[in-house]
């Protein structure tokens, strides 16, 4: 727990040092929100049939998408700092770390999601309650659920992004790819779109890869909306955490001795 | 008249301020305080053309924020410099034809091309005459044996072939003044020894003014004949290698080894500081007693075999004069 | 007197020399380029699935609603195939002005500054990110397979529109990150900023922004004027009712253009004259 703490700590202070960075973002994440909030309202008036669910659900869904994306996304700067570490050869640095590699990453990364959720999620939230018809989660035990599968989203998307960035050892620059990351990773975590209104051929592709995982788990439970028992829905975040961090593992193994053995 | 000229100059950046205490990250966030942290603190200097300075300081003591100042990357605060007659920060582009910088932690080559492929290039950009191109390249082939790797792309080459194509590249275009900024770190003796030679070779024959910055003293010592030292922003000396010597180097030792059977060895105007076997040190003051006055005192008291003298290295003078506290700091003149 | 002295030292030193060396910076970055072939591949695989999961994304919602706002599938198509033309052009020459940070940050901007000639052309220069070959082939095909499918039939003066139409899109979108990318002169970084600026894209663009709510429209019209690209443009092109109401909108793309080269230009001035007094 101390070694988070000190995470957190100096994910505050990168915030300090960056903090035009910090508003733009704020501002952008109200911007989205709106957006989102507007995108399924004047669908909705064009064809209220199409939704399968009321419109406050539906803009609750949208807007809470547009939220969270903000900081679960810090987990995607994993696969930033690893290419830039991997460009830069400095790599072996932190091989030399007491800290394991993978640990280390993944509490840097959640000091920062602490940090996003205080810092861009609760004004967030502050102004979709005031402005954007935005629903609290439809019971507590909702709300509760919300939280942790909120948190094993985040694990998902930090195995990913890991992952991600250890391909940036086999090819140079990921910088380019993270538009691609984005678009995938926004369409299959139905972040933008629920996945209830895909196709079913294209919900069952969707469904069966682990970016449902990250976004679309909490964002349903929370409106209530979604596919399956509670139980079952935390059981695949589970498994797929759990899948993703020992693939990572594994993965940062063989790249270890890679290291090790031809000096980086 | 002096080809770099240098008067008052100052550089002070502006560095935000991190406050500290209960709730400071968010009062961060909110705020924009910044404090002047001065870097080059009123220097003056002069550089002759032709000559060979060496320009040395510990980190961060100012000594890439002048250089960047005199290349035209940096614009001072305040103060006056003229480098062969044109200012700097203004002239950019036209000094850029007249000056050759080399930056030791970065290669200014294109990475992932041939040597020679850079070389062309430079010659376009700084419209170099074919004649003066074949020449510099005939010369840099021969000494700095470029030849041997110009083929290679540079991300494969050794530091020291990598240091030796980025030399070429800055001399390219018969530049008047060349900036070496730590060029080589990393590099291994014998390379060093070659730069050394091509640099001093350059010099005579071109009268190429050159300006050094290096950790390792004996770069200087080989190389250059006039020395300046930067402290906390300020030039602490300005003068010539030996006069540094003069100035700060008030002991030299001698070193004696003695006949067997001498056992007690003392001396009453040289401290003896290691005994080892037969061989003994002694520290004497330079300006008390002169080293032949000592040998004669020992010989007369003593047998003895073999003896040497020795300065102080320059590099011990220098760490002394860094480590003199701020306050002492005077600016001083030989 | 001095400007115009100014001017004719530029114009005698030439444009030319300067446009020639670009093209022989750019023979240099193709040829680092062709080193890593890997890289090649990926990024065609790259470029493929971002392009099949945005069109997948725009089908979703068209399946379920018909039509967005009253743009019918293969429009919608259109408006996709048109940015990726701009886009392309980009992403081929121009990309890595988002990665300005990166040579100030280590220090490599000071080489531009001590050589003759512009610092800005030594940067564009530098490299050329030729996994944007594949974004043209991919935008030329969606776009002829929408113009197919709506049966269009332009005349050479509405094939002229939309040549500067594209032409004014690559500027755009050059020039936003070109101004994104300077702020790293004041901050060291930009990366944040341009990632945000992604996000709005993705959001954004490929959509007929009719969608969006009125204020969204305004923003991405005024502030972040990404819909200049496309969509304006081809309501002209399709004749359709644009956003905001005002006929004519879309000839603007030109002027928006030329509008953000100055002020790129601008800020990428200052930026540099602030980097020569901070030095980062």
């Amino acid at each position: 727990m101390k070694v988070l703490y000190a995470f957190i700590r100096t994910a505050f202070h990168n915030a300090f040092i960056y903090r035009i960075d910090f508003w733009v973002r704020l501002i952008s994440i109200f911007i989205m929100m709106y957006a989102s909030y507007s995108l399924w309202t004047i669908l909705y008036r064009q064809i209220p049939d199409a939704f399968g669910m009321d419109l406050e659900t539906m803009t609750t869904y949208g807007v809470l998408g547009m939220m969270l994306g903000s900081f679960v996304d810090a987990a995607s700067d994993v696969s930033y700092y690893i290419a830039e570490q991997v460009r830069l050869g400095t790599l072996e640095l932190d091989l030399m770390k007491p800290l394991d590699f993978i640990v280390h990453m993944f509490f840097m990364n959640l000091g920062e999601f602490f940090l996003l959720l205080v810092t861009n999620g609760l004004p967030g939230l502050l102004f979709a309650y005031l402005f954007l018809d935005f629903n609290p989660p439809v019971s507590p035990e909702a709300g509760l659920a919300f939280l942790i599968s909120l948190f094993l989203g985040y694990v998902v998307f930090f195995g990913i992004s890991f992952l991600m960035g250890m391909l940036s050892i086999v090819t140079l620059d990921i910088r380019s790819y993270s538009w691609v990351f984005w678009s995938v990773v926004q369409f299959a975590s139905g972040q933008l779109v629920p996945i209830w209104m895909f196709p079913p051929a294209f919900a069952a592709v969707v469904l069966a890869l682990p970016f449902k995982d990250i976004y679309f788990a909490p964002m349903s439970i929370y409106v209530g909306a979604q596919q399956g028992s509670l139980a079952e829905i935390l059981l695949s975040q589970v498994v797929w955490a759990l899948g993703l961090i020992l693939a990572s593992w594994l993965v940062w193994q063989r790249v270890q001795r890679r290291i090790q053995v031809q000096g980086g | 008249m002096a080809i770099i000229e240098v008067k008052d100059l100052c550089k002070s950046f502006k560095v935000p301020v991190r406050k500290e205490g209960r709730l400071a990250a968010v009062r961060n966030l909110i705020t924009f305080e910044r404090t002047l942290k001065t870097a080059v603190d009123c220097v003056s200097f002069d550089i002759e053309r032709g000559e060979m300075m060496g320009y040395v300081g510990p980190n961060g003591a100012g000594k890439s924020t002048t250089i960047k100042m005199l290349t035209g990357i940096l614009l001072p605060t305040s103060g006056e410099v003229e480098v062969d007659g044109l200012v700097p920060h203004r002239d950019r582009k036209q000094l850029a034809r007249r000056i050759g910088v080399v930056f030791g932690q970065k290669s200014q080559l294109w990475w992932d091309v041939p040597v020679i492929e850079s070389l062309r290039l430079l010659k376009e950009i700084y419209r170099i005459p074919t004649r003066t191109y074949k020449t510099n390249m005939e010369m840099f082939g021969e000494l700095l044996d470029l030849h041997e790797f110009q083929q290679t792309p540079v991300r494969q080459l050794s530091l020291g072939q990598r240091m030796r194509s980025d030399l070429a590249a800055a001399l390219l275009h018969n530049p008047d003044i060349l900036f070496l900024d730590e060029p080589m770190i990393g590099v291994d003796v014998v390379a060093k020894e070659r730069f050394r030679t091509f640099i001093r070779q350059l010099n005579r024959e071109r009268q190429v003014t050159v300006l050094l910055t290096t950790h390792d003293m004996s770069d200087i010592e080989k190389v250059c004949e006039s020395l300046m030292i930067i402290d906390h922003g300020r030039i602490i000396y300005d003068g010539t290698i030996a006069g540094i010597k003069e100035q700060f180097a008030h002991y030299r030792e001698l070193t004696v080894d003695f006949a067997d059977g001498v056992s007690e060895v003392e001396s009453d105007r040289a401290e003896l500081i290691e005994r080892e076997g037969q061989r003994a040190r002694f520290r004497f003051n330079r300006h008390r007693v002169s080293a032949s006055e000592l040998i004669t005192e020992l010989a007369g008291k003593y047998q003895i075999k073999d003896i040497s003298v020795e300065d102080t290295e320059i590099e011990e003078i220098v760490r002394k004069i860094y480590q003199r506290s701020p306050s002492e700091n005077g600016p001083i003149e030989s | 007197m001095k400007v115009v002295r100014a001017l004719q030292f530029r114009l005698r030193r030439g444009v030319w020399y300067e446009l020639r060396l670009y093209f022989k910076f750019i023979g240099i970055a193709i040829r680092s380029r062709l080193q890593y072939r890997s890289d090649f591949l990926f990024g065609i695989a790259g470029v493929l699935i971002l392009n099949l999961v945005n069109l997948s994304l725009i089908w979703i919602l068209v399946a379920r609603f018909q039509s967005l706002a009253g743009w019918q599938y293969w429009e919608i198509v259109m408006l996709y195939g048109t940015f990726l033309l701009s886009h392309s052009v980009y992403a081929v020459f121009f990309w890595h002005l988002s990665n300005l940070e990166d040579d100030i940050l280590h220090g490599r901007f000071d080489q531009y500054l001590v050589r003759p000639c512009s610092p800005l052309l030594q940067f564009l220069g530098r490299e050329v990110n030729y996994m944007g070959v594949a974004d043209v082939v991919f935008a030329t095909s969606v776009f002829v397979l929408a113009y197919h499918n709506l049966g269009l039939n332009w005349t050479s003066v509405q094939w002229g529109f939309f040549a500067v139409a594209i032409l004014s899109g690559t500027v755009i979108e050059t020039c936003i990150v070109w101004i994104i990318g300077a702020l790293a002169f004041w901050t060291g970084r930009s990366r944040a900023i341009f990632f945000v600026y992604i996000r709005f894209q993705i959001l954004g663009q490929q959509y007929p922004i009719d969608i969006f709510g009125m204020w969204f429209r305004i923003f991405i019209t005024g502030f972040l004027p990404l819909s200049f690209m496309n969509y304006y443009p081809l309501t002209i092109l399709l004749d359709k009712p644009n956003a905001l109401g005002v006929y004519g909108i879309g000839f603007l793309s030109p002027i928006v253009a030329i509008l953000l080269l100055a002020l790129g230009a601008l800020i990428w001035r200052r930026g540099l004259a602030g980097y020569t007094s901070s030095g980062n």
